[in-house]
């Protein structure tokens, strides 16, 4: 079974603090449990009391404490009973409070992110997109027919370098943007995913807790056999998208592209990322919150590789950017000609010519 | 210069014309095409700045200078195809001007064409586009973020609005397995 759920803030924090409380319960079980099996310390009489200890909030029981004989009599020994565990709960509740802080803590920087912002940048840049991309036999101008009919310098400045690269420049500047929204998409999606992520470590993480509670309270004994709880994370596999960013083809194929890929970041959880399952598999209270930790951290990581890749295939694309205008395909030239500059050498007729 | 020397006859009129149709008409549209585009663009770049923070630093950054780049591309083509479209306009009026069968033949073919009403009016107003690092517009645009079929806007705006701060509510997610239950029961 696996846990997949969307991350919401509200809904992260109350898991949160679910697993605090479960953390807190099963450190002060187990430690209690171990107190009350240890041997008799040295200098301890007989028995001569047993008492019940209730343990555990969530899935409470009881075990029967034996309490020494000390020579400060029976209420003296009950009384240092009660304070070890009370000593024992102030300690588990620390131990879950710091330990979930720092959870908290190095979860942050992938809650920090919001996908909707990279959302509805490339939502505009996709309209950009779809503005720039030229028709598929552009003439612009409307003046394909009749250029070839102007001659002399600026007639042919004007047809060599604004006319005929026009068309490609243009179709540059819309694939170009195309990729650049792809990237966001693939911001918005690493987003997303490693927020699921996140959240789907977190329930798996208290859903552990709780049944190892459970087993406290079915065995009455301290550790526990591994829970096994699963859960969805992607940490690994997201790069595929910057891949796809690079592989694209000119043009319409960019555009397709960036529907791929937005639609991949519309999932709750995309689908073609290939979720790897893992389990939560510690049984006592530091070791599922060591576990917990791991996950995080690797979510984190991955968030932070990928993004590293958005960067790096960014200054590919600025790469091609500056070859393109290097080579007079980014952009039509300068007209070269001048308002009111009319000039039968730079800019005539052919039937003048002709004639 | 001498008709002539300039070019003589019917065909001279038409292509005179289709200059100073593309001039008037055509590239004004193309010009303020790439104007959009990059305003569209310039648009972004506050808000490309805004989720740079911690993980997301060095990919906005190059993600914005990349969106520099283009937008610096697409206001120079929006200027020099504005300039192109002023100089074939004064090119034609000059060679109107200058040859009377030319401009005989141009005003018949200005009769004729479905742009007729369009060359009457006004040239389409253009506006500079603003360039990589131009001030950003104080308001946003009309129809900004309003789905992926909208235009882009026609006009200087920004597209900064902040976003709500919680999420659209929305029901909690189900568990496959209920945090309370015991075994046999979940």
């Amino acid at each position: 079974m696996t846990t997949s759920v969307t991350y919401q803030p509200g809904w992260f924090g109350d898991t949160m603090s679910t697993v605090a409380d479960y953390l807190s319960q099963l450190r002060h079980i187990d430690h209690v449990l171990a107190f009350l099996d240890s041997p008799i310390p040295e200098g301890g009489g007989p028995a001569h009391d047993y008492v019940e200890v209730t343990l555990g909030a969530t899935h409470p029981f009881t075990v029967t404490a034996f309490v020494p004989a000390t020579p400060g009599g029976e209420q003296a020994s009950m009384a240092r009973l009660e304070t070890r565990i009370a000593g024992y709960a102030d300690e588990a509740r620390s131990f879950a409070t710091a330990e979930t802080e720092s959870l908290m803590v190095a979860i942050a920087p992938v809650l920090e992110l919001d996908p909707r912002r990279f959302a509805s940048i490339c939502g505009q840049l996709i309209r950009v997109q779809a503005l720039l991309q030229p028709p598929a036999h552009e003439d612009v101008g409307g003046i394909g027919d009749s250029l070839d009919n102007w001659e002399g310098r600026a007639a042919r400045a004007f047809a060599d370098y604004f006319y005929q690269p026009y068309q490609q420049g243009r179709r540059n500047q819309s694939d170009l943007v195309g990729r650049l929204a792809a990237l966001t998409a693939a911001c918005e999606t690493l987003t997303y995913s490693a927020q699921h992520s996140a959240m789907n470590a977190a329930v798996a993480t208290a859903l552990t807790l709780n049944d190892q509670l459970l087993q406290r309270q079915a065995t009455r004994s301290a550790g526990g056999r591994p829970s096994l709880k699963d859960f969805l994370t992607v940490t690994s596999t997201a790069t595929r998208l910057i891949g796809l960013t690079r592989q694209a083809g000119p043009g319409g194929a960019a555009l397709g592209l960036v529907s791929t890929v937005t639609g991949l970041a519309a999932a709750a959880l995309p689908a073609d990322l290939k979720p790897m399952v893992r389990p939560v598999s510690a049984t006592d209270a530091a070791a599922i919150s060591h576990e917990l930790r791991e996950f995080f951290t690797d979510i984190v990581r991955f968030a932070d590789t990928t993004l590293r890749d958005v960067a790096e295939d960014a200054g590919a694309r600025l790469g091609d950017l500056e070859a393109l205008r290097s080579e007079g395909l980014l952009m039509p030239g300068e007209p070269r000609i001048r308002a009111g500059h009319v000039d039968p050498d730079t800019f005539r007729h052919g039937s003048g010519a002709a004639a | 210069m001498t008709a002539s020397d300039a070019g003589s006859g019917a065909e001279f009129g038409a292509d005179l014309f289709e200059l100073y149709r593309a001039g008037r008409v055509k590239l004004p549209e193309v010009a303020n095409l790439f104007a959009d585009a990059a305003r569209g663009m310039h648009h972004l770049d506050p808000q490309l700045d805004a989720v740079a923070a911690g993980l997301c630093t060095s990919a906005t950054a190059e993600l914005r200078t990349l969106l520099r780049a283009l937008q610096h591309a697409s206001a120079i083509t929006a200027d020099r195809t504005h300039r192109a479209a002023e100089a074939l306009v004064q090119i034609a009026n000059d060679y109107v001007a200058t040859d009377r069968a030319a401009a005989e033949e141009f005003d018949w073919w200005q009769r004729q064409v479905e742009e007729r009403r369009r060359l009457d009016d006004p040239p389409a107003p253009f506006t500079a586009p603003p360039r990589p690092g131009d001030a950003q517009p104080d308001a946003p645009p009309p129809g900004a973020d309003r789905g992926p079929d909208a235009p882009v806007p026609p006009s200087p705006g920004a597209e900064d609005e902040p976003l709500p701060e919680e999420p659209v509510p929305v029901p909690p997610p189900q568990l496959d397995v209920d945090l309370t239950t015991t075994p046999g029961e979940g």
